[in-house]
């Protein structure tokens, strides 16, 4: 295992962290949406993160990395929050309307978690630049 | 040359990322030092290209910045090996030239 492939397995982690913060927009984006193409109000969407293999067959000991990638998008079946709105265009017969199943507070942590984690992986890039840069120091 | 063996491992300590075809870097017989230095600079210079494609493909909006950031982190240090191993060789090479005979 290369140092150089530590930085990729960190790449990786920045790329699904990024993509999670899109997702959380999305969400806050479309949190008052009552239409969408599949019909009804628009559903929550969460990331799903999975464990991809980094090393090569040939590195004994970069075998067992991995990094991680977003391999879905699901949606969340909580139920929709339901507003007595009965001038409202998409109101049922009862004048109830369906607003996205999206909580601000829940995002907001979500994309907070995800900067943070972010801001981990760019951590341990610049460590391990450090520790590069600081080899190349051997018998200077 | 034995003492120039450290060299053998410049390709395993900086390996060409994988998808980066390797146009300049001829195979090294093992044995020619001069071999192995134009193997580890067409690696270096492998880097440099490798940026540089990344960066075209953020520009044209296919890449994310990190992943500019990071070839562009990768190609810098590979450069600072590079110019380490430059130094090594100039001063060895000084240290003969001032070799009594």
């Amino acid at each position: 295992m290369s140092l150089l492939t530590a930085i990729d397995v960190n790449a990786s982690g920045l790329k699904a962290q990024r993509q999670r913060v899109e997702v959380s927009s999305a969400n806050l984006a479309n949190s008052q949406t009552t239409r969408t193409e599949e019909g009804g109000p628009y559903r929550r969407k969460d990331v799903i993160f999975q464990a991809v293999s980094f090393g090569n067959a040939f590195d004994a000991a970069a075998r067992g990395l991995n990094g991680v990638e977003v391999i879905g998008v699901a949606d969340d079946p909580a139920e929709f929050d339901r507003r007595y709105e009965p001038g409202h265009p998409d109101a049922d017969a009862e004048g109830y309307v369906a607003y996205p199943n999206v909580s601000a507070i829940e995002e907001m942590a979500n994309l907070v978690e995800a900067s943070r984690s972010y801001e981990a992986n760019i951590s341990a890039v610049n460590i391990i630049k450090t520790m590069i840069t600081r080899t190349l120091e051997i018998g200077r | 040359m034995s003492d120039f063996a450290i060299y053998n491992n410049i390709p395993r300590i900086m390996p060409a990322p994988a998808g980066v075809k390797m146009p300049s870097a001829e195979p090294a017989t093992g044995d020619s030092f001069g071999g192995l230095l134009k193997e580890a600079i067409g690696q270096v210079n492998n880097l440099e290209q490798g940026s540089q494609g990344e960066l075209q493909k953020f520009l044209n909006n296919e890449s994310d910045l990190h992943s500019v950031m990071i070839a562009l982190e990768k190609a810098d240090l590979s450069f600072q090996m590079m110019m380490q191993v430059r130094n090594k060789i100039v001063s060895a090479y000084q240290e003969i030239m001032r070799m009594q005979v």
